[in-house]
């Protein structure tokens, strides 16, 4: 049987380009069909019935007709638009980083139902916790394990010996920890604490509730989003742009901390 | 010698390789303009139209044709429309059309102030005495100056940021007209900030960012209201905006 020529299927719009006069392709994340662009005709005018349904961040139904290149937009409704996180920048600025991952991360039109339930659960962690930075933790080290990057953080990727609770190495490039004996040699390393690797495997394995029982202080906040930040731009092998935004929000709020 | 051999089969194998791929890319596969594929392939499928086409199109009207493609929106067939609609055109007017956009990349520049396109710097606008200069509204484009200049409803001043705070293309405030907005707060002339970024998401993340970095400056800021737009249907509205004009909602005058 040939595929409809119309269907409806939910969707969180992650970023919107301009094309042609009043038109935008739209880069939607499905949980069946997975990332795609669709496009949108007509959303830049005023009286379009579409527009505020089809801003990044929301999570909508969309009606899609088959197209040539790109399936087009027929209608839609919003289901959540996650409105505390356009109204706070700390907030907008790790959703924001949280759909760029998700962008760079996934494949187009491969299936993704748990990635489409992680992201949907994030945007609503962010909406509401306190700990914006944890939820993200949290998303990416999920985020990699269900693009089958997961990290080995159990045995030295090295010489495959189980890791010792002492001060051992976290090895981007080679995908995970390795132990003193087998740091030499390897590039682009960082020294992983005791605490540090807690937390790693904790975020690998617990649940997202076992995750924010855990309190960190400010100094392994920063080791463990140094560590997951190395990885993922390593196996993008690229920067995360948003990343940029976020840590000027962090100096010019600590700026002002100051000031005040 | 077998260096030199090897040489020569090779750089007779590169010259070979494009006009067989162009060929290839232009019967199967348009490419997204502005896609770095596009420009590859487009290099190639110009080459080869114009070259065809010479025998049956003269030089100067293909170098037209080559030069409208290249404007956004103009695809290969409107750009022959266009060029053949110049070429019967009268040449007095074919003259004025030519002047008129060498004038604008040689006369037009960024006014100093406000940073919108002008002719003579500082703009009409920011030297006009009438105007009341204790107001800046803060857009995106220039295009969104002449949208708010239509209404007749504001006499205050400009300011063009060129862009907005898009944090995933990379776009930071950096990028933006920021420090010269900041500039201009410091005479203390200024009372009000009307920021009028567009209601889109970076749009409003940028007006968030703008209000956090001047509020310590004690200008009242202000930011343009958001609801419905004349002509659209009340079922169609999105809860977020509906939710705005209720907010919103104004007494009734008369």
């Amino acid at each position: 049987m040939p595929a409809p020529r119309m269907y409806k299927t939910e969707a969180i719009v992650l970023r919107q380009r301009r094309f042609g006069e009043a038109d935008r392709f739209l880069t939607v994340f499905t949980p069946a069909h997975g990332k795609m662009d669709v496009k949108a005709r007509g959303v830049r005018k005023t009286t379009s019935r579409m527009s505020g349904h089809l801003q990044p961040l929301t999570r909508c139904v969309l009606s899609l007709a088959r197209g040539h290149v790109s399936d087009v937009v027929t209608g839609c409704e919003t289901l959540e638009s996650f409105q505390p996180l356009r109204e706070d920048l700390e907030r907008l600025s790790r959703a924001l980083y949280a759909i760029e991952l998700i962008d760079r991360m996934v494949p187009e039109r491969v299936h993704g139902f748990p990635t489409y339930r992680l992201l949907t659960e994030t945007l609503r962690r962010l909406s509401e916790a306190e700990d914006q930075d944890q939820v993200l933790r949290f998303f990416e080290m999920r985020l990699v394990d269900q693009c089958g990057f997961r990290p080995e953080l159990e045995v030295c990727v090295g010489c495959g010996s189980a890791l010792e609770p002492v001060e051992n190495f976290f090895a981007p490039l080679s995908g995970g920890v390795v132990c003193r004996g087998c740091v030499g040699g390897l590039t682009g390393t960082r020294v992983l604490s005791v605490n540090g690797l807690k937390v790693l495997r904790l975020l690998q394995r617990g649940s997202y509730n076992d995750v924010v029982r855990v309190r960190m202080d400010g100094q392994l906040a920063d080791e463990v989003e140094r560590h997951l930040r190395s990885y993922i731009v390593t196996v993008l092998e690229r920067d995360v742009n948003s990343a940029a935004f976020i840590e000027r929000l962090r100096r010019e709020g600590a700026r002002q901390a100051v000031e005040v | 010698m077998a260096v030199e051999d090897q040489r020569g089969t090779d750089s007779r194998d590169n010259s070979n390789l494009p006009s067989t791929f162009s060929n290839l890319v232009y019967l199967h596969w348009r490419p997204y303009r502005n896609s770095r594929a596009y420009r590859l392939a487009s290099v190639c499928t110009r080459d080869r139209e114009v070259n065809e086409s010479t025998p049956a199109t003269a030089a100067p009207l293909a170098r037209l044709i080559d030069e409208l493609y290249k404007l956004p929106g103009i695809g290969p067939k409107s750009a022959q429309r266009l060029a053949y609609y110049l070429l019967r055109m009268p040449a007095a007017e074919a003259r004025a059309l030519a002047s008129a956009i060498v004038e604008v990349k040689e006369r037009v520049t960024f006014c100093s102030v406000c940073q919108n396109v002008t002719e003579v710097d500082p703009c009409r606008i920011c030297t006009d005495g009438q105007r009341d200069r204790t107001i800046i509204c803060v857009v995106e484009e220039p295009l969104d100056i002449m949208a708010i200049e239509r209404t007749h409803a504001y006499r205050g001043l400009h300011h063009v940021l060129h862009g907005a705070i898009s944090p995933i293309d990379g776009i930071g405030p950096e990028d933006l007209k920021v420090s010269e907005l900041l500039q201009r707060l410091r005479s203390g002339e200024v009372k009000e900030i009307v920021l009028a970024t567009n209601p889109n998401l970076e749009g409003e993340a940028t007006a968030m960012y703008l209000t956090r970095l001047l509020r310590p400056l004690g200008v009242l800021i202000t930011r343009l209201a958001r609801g419905l737009p004349v002509g659209g249907d009340l079922e169609y509205a999105d809860d977020v905006t509906l939710a705005r004009a209720l907010e919103g909602r104004q007494e009734m005058q008369g």
